[in-house]
């Protein structure tokens, strides 16, 4: 079960998930939130749900996760247009925020992989996926989703990237929703940065990131790029330096050779 | 129209800290401008001086399409163009083995999602911001678009 004023107390945010909503069961968090015939229209509120029968990631990939052992929920951001100039800092900011959470609550190290994925002991922990909706050229909403594996001792299946949780890392359980409010807590925090010092984002992201200056290989389909994971550039895309020069990455799966 | 007298100017822009350059010849409008931000150089050839078609510099190479694309554009002046808010990639379904959401001919309404573009794990829909009928789609399925790329062509109903 979910405590909702152990949550509460530890919330310290102007307006992230301040409006909070909690449920049983959904078919995804992110799909509630960007409907918006759901009617729920106010800025930085956070829907949890322990268990999704829909949860899902990149191209309808679905994510599994185990009832009431992690978290698993969106959070809405309704007509900040001057956030939503810059979309792949709050991506950034998303798993900064959670990488930053576990790493003050459990001394965990934590890396970054591109684009937002949270890695422990180069393990999976956390996935991000973010979703937004616009009328012709006007993006008016963009929901964050994030799903943290935090007390599921075990995986079975097959994955895209070996998984694990904090548990698993830890040794032992721990309170979701302290973890809750501290993420939430820091995403807002890097929200207010993306607008007054946009570059600390970026900055930050580089510091986690361990794949920089490494050989890669970006799957996207089936095509396949080689090449040396160069650097970022100010929005956030991968740079690949390859035999034919420098190539921009806008999306893909990427893995160390 | 002189192709070469545009293939001067584009040289010129390139090759110069200038961005942008407009001649008016014979009734006939040539504005060539660079955008630095976006793309190396936007090119805008005005045939109708209220009916601006953008286009960009990728086809400078081969300027054929570019004249061939303004007489389109003129023609279909009253067509509605919806245009990406952000760099990705262009999906015309929700996932790789799905169907299309739209396909030209298919009448839409404010609200019906015509296609996601993808960037870093942010999948933005778009959504119609008219009533109308498909009459293109612009952009082939998993190709890069650049802010601002028109995607498709709707026929307000």
């Amino acid at each position: 079960m979910f405590e909702i004023e152990n949550f509460d107390i530890k919330l310290n945010t102007d307006f992230i998930g301040r409006n909070f909503i909690y449920v049983e069961e959904i078919d995804s968090t992110n799909s509630f939130l960007l409907n918006r015939n759901n009617g729920i229209n106010i800025s930085g509120t956070v829907v949890l749900a322990e268990k999704q029968t829909k949860g899902r990631g990149r191209k309808d990939r679905v994510w599994y996760s185990s009832k009431e052992q992690n978290l698993t929920f969106s959070i809405l951001l309704s007509k900040e247009y001057k956030l939503f100039e810059h979309l792949n800092l709050i991506n950034f900011s998303a798993s900064l925020a959670v990488a930053n959470s576990i790493e003050n609550l459990y001394q965990l190290r934590t890396e970054l992989k591109w684009p937002n994925d949270v890695l422990i002991n180069k393990k999976k922990t956390c996935g991000i996926l973010l979703e937004s909706s616009s009328q012709g050229s006007k993006i008016d909403r963009v929901v964050v989703g994030i799903g943290v594996n935090v007390n599921q001792s075990m995986f079975q299946g097959q994955f895209n990237y070996p998984p694990t949780s904090i548990r698993i890392e830890l040794g032992r359980e721990v309170e979701r929703e302290k973890l809750l409010a501290e993420i939430l807590n820091n995403f807002e925090f890097y929200l207010g940065k993306i607008l007054t010092e946009p570059a600390y984002i970026t900055r930050e992201w580089k510091e986690k990131c361990k794949m920089i200056g490494e050989k890669i290989y970006v799957k996207e389909g089936d095509i396949v790029k080689n090449g040396i994971f160069d650097d970022i550039d100010n929005e956030g895309f991968l740079l690949l330096k390859t035999k034919n020069g420098i190539e921009k990455i806008t999306i893909g799966d990427v893995s160390i050779v | 129209m002189d192709l070469n007298l545009i293939k001067k100017l584009v040289k010129i822009l390139e090759t110069s800290e200038v961005t942008d350059i407009e001649i008016e010849e014979n009734g006939t409008k040539i504005k060539v401008a660079k955008k630095v931000r976006v793309a190396p150089a936007v090119q805008t050839i005005n045939t109708v001086p209220s009916q601006p078609a953008a286009v960009s510099v990728q086809q400078t190479e081969d300027l054929k399409p570019v004249e061939k694309k303004t007489t389109e554009e003129t023609a279909e002046t009253n067509l509605h163009t919806v245009r990406s808010p952000i760099v990705g990639t262009f999906y015309r379904a929700p996932a790789p083995d799905a169907d299309p959401y739209v396909q030209v001919g298919d009448v839409v309404s404010v609200g019906t999602v015509l296609c996601i573009v993808e960037a870093m794990k942010l999948m933005n829909e778009i959504e119609s911001d008219v009533n109308g009928k498909i009459v293109k789609i612009l952009v082939e399925n998993g190709k890069p678009v650049e802010y601002n790329q028109p995607l498709f062509l709707i026929q307000p109903m």
